[in-house]
């Protein structure tokens, strides 16, 4: 296993006896689990592992698509777009050098792919300074979905976000711990094991189980809603 | 099983767990349906715009499984944050050789023949051996037909 230890953005972290954030403790340099396991996928796509190449899809795609909704309105044209960046991104996968992370590299495709395909359109691409790129590549920054919603999809998103946060507040409160850490600070296995003073294991195990339940509750919805979209 | 999806989505999962995942070609579309509902909730989590599950990954996956394999370069990481490019380098180091040598047998003609040896013979050598020497030698062509002629 990587090291894992990681400064958290605005270098605090959590106490745990008195759950308060302290300034003082944290100094380690971060090592980038993402771009490791993103390394491994790669290289066994570059030996013709379109399973490995399958997960890097379902990793991004969600991420490509907020990209692209940035650039393009059209729920269908991004999904065109999308689609099209992923298999210039597999047909070129073995000229990839790692010089960059995995997920750079997409975007420039995903980038590039949209700019064309405004262009084929007649429609002039809004120009972007390098520092509007980088904000662009900066997936971890965009959570905003610039896509036109309907009311249909508006009304399916809240239900999921209702039984969500339902599913949550009826977790038992180590599970709801570990998967708030998780998710909502963003800390690494090793940090939240630290804070809630148990093995990592313990930390993936509750993490899993956290999603488990509310993957539980979430189904019979997802369901529904892949039939209505 | 599924706690090593939970652990690959959060990219906490180390290299022999992805191989065993991997193996199993059978369950890799359960492993992404769940990274799938993973997703969903991460977003709800996170407050961000929850999108429809359009089974885009399918869509994707169906086109590059028309595309022939992709091979090429590897990447051979050393630690967590660096890679190393390692290609199937002897043919290209062939290539390169051949090259080289061609290179540099058109060089050694071209300084032999034409400008350094006359060059150097005009700096080094005192000017009355070279003139005894060209008084000595016989005309190139002259001296290639007396040649051709006494040996009829």
């Amino acid at each position: 296993m990587q090291s894992l230890k990681v400064v958290s953005d605005n270098s605090t972290v959590y106490n745990s006896s008195n759950n308060k954030l302290d300034n003082s403790k944290m100094e380690i340099k971060p090592v980038n689990p993402d771009r490791a396991l993103d390394q491994k996928l790669v290289e066994k796509a570059q030996k013709g592992d379109k399973q490995a190449f399958s997960l890097l899809v379902e990793k991004y795609q969600l991420k490509l698509y907020r990209l692209i909704s940035r650039m393009v309105r059209d729920q269908s044209e991004i999904d065109d777009i999308v689609q099209d960046s992923f298999i210039k991104a597999y047909r070129a996968i073995g000229n990839f050098r790692g010089d960059s992370a995995f997920y750079t590299w997409l975007y420039r495709i995903g980038i590039n792919t949209a700019k064309n395909h405004l262009v084929s359109l007649g429609k002039r691409p809004k120009a972007m300074d390098s520092n509007e790129i980088e904000e662009m590549e900066n997936y971890e920054s965009m959570s905003e979905l610039r896509v036109s919603e309907t009311p249909e999809s508006t009304m399916m998103s809240n239900q999921i976000a209702e039984t969500v946060n339902g599913a949550i507040q009826n977790l038992p409160d180590e599970l709801r711990e570990a998967i708030s850490l998780r998710e909502i600070d963003g800390l690494c296995y090793e940090e939240i094991a630290e804070l809630m003073d148990c093995p990592i294991g313990t930390v993936r195990s509750r993490i899993f189980r956290a999603r488990e339940t509310i993957a539980e509750k979430l189904k019979p919805l997802i369901e529904t809603t892949n039939k209505r979209w | 099983m599924n706690e090593k999806i939970s652990s690959l989505f959060d990219s906490e999962i180390n290299n022999k767990e992805v191989d065993t995942l991997l193996s199993k070609k059978n369950k890799i579309a359960g492993v992404r349906s769940s990274m799938s509902e993973y997703q969903i909730i991460s977003d709800v989590l996170k407050k961000n715009t929850v999108l429809p599950n359009n089974n885009l990954t399918d869509k994707i996956m169906s086109a590059i499984d028309e595309e022939p394999t992709q091979m090429g370069g590897i990447i051979k990481t050393n630690s967590a944050n660096t890679a190393v490019v390692s290609f199937d380098i002897w043919p290209v180091l062939g290539s390169f050789a051949v090259l080289v040598v061609i290179a540099s047998t058109a060089f050694n003609i071209e300084v032999n023949n034409v400008s350094t040896s006359q060059f150097l013979a005009k700096e080094d050598i005192p000017k009355e051996i070279i003139n005894a020497h060209h008084a000595a030698t016989a005309n190139n062509m002259n001296y290639f037909i007396q040649v051709g002629d006494s040996a009829k």
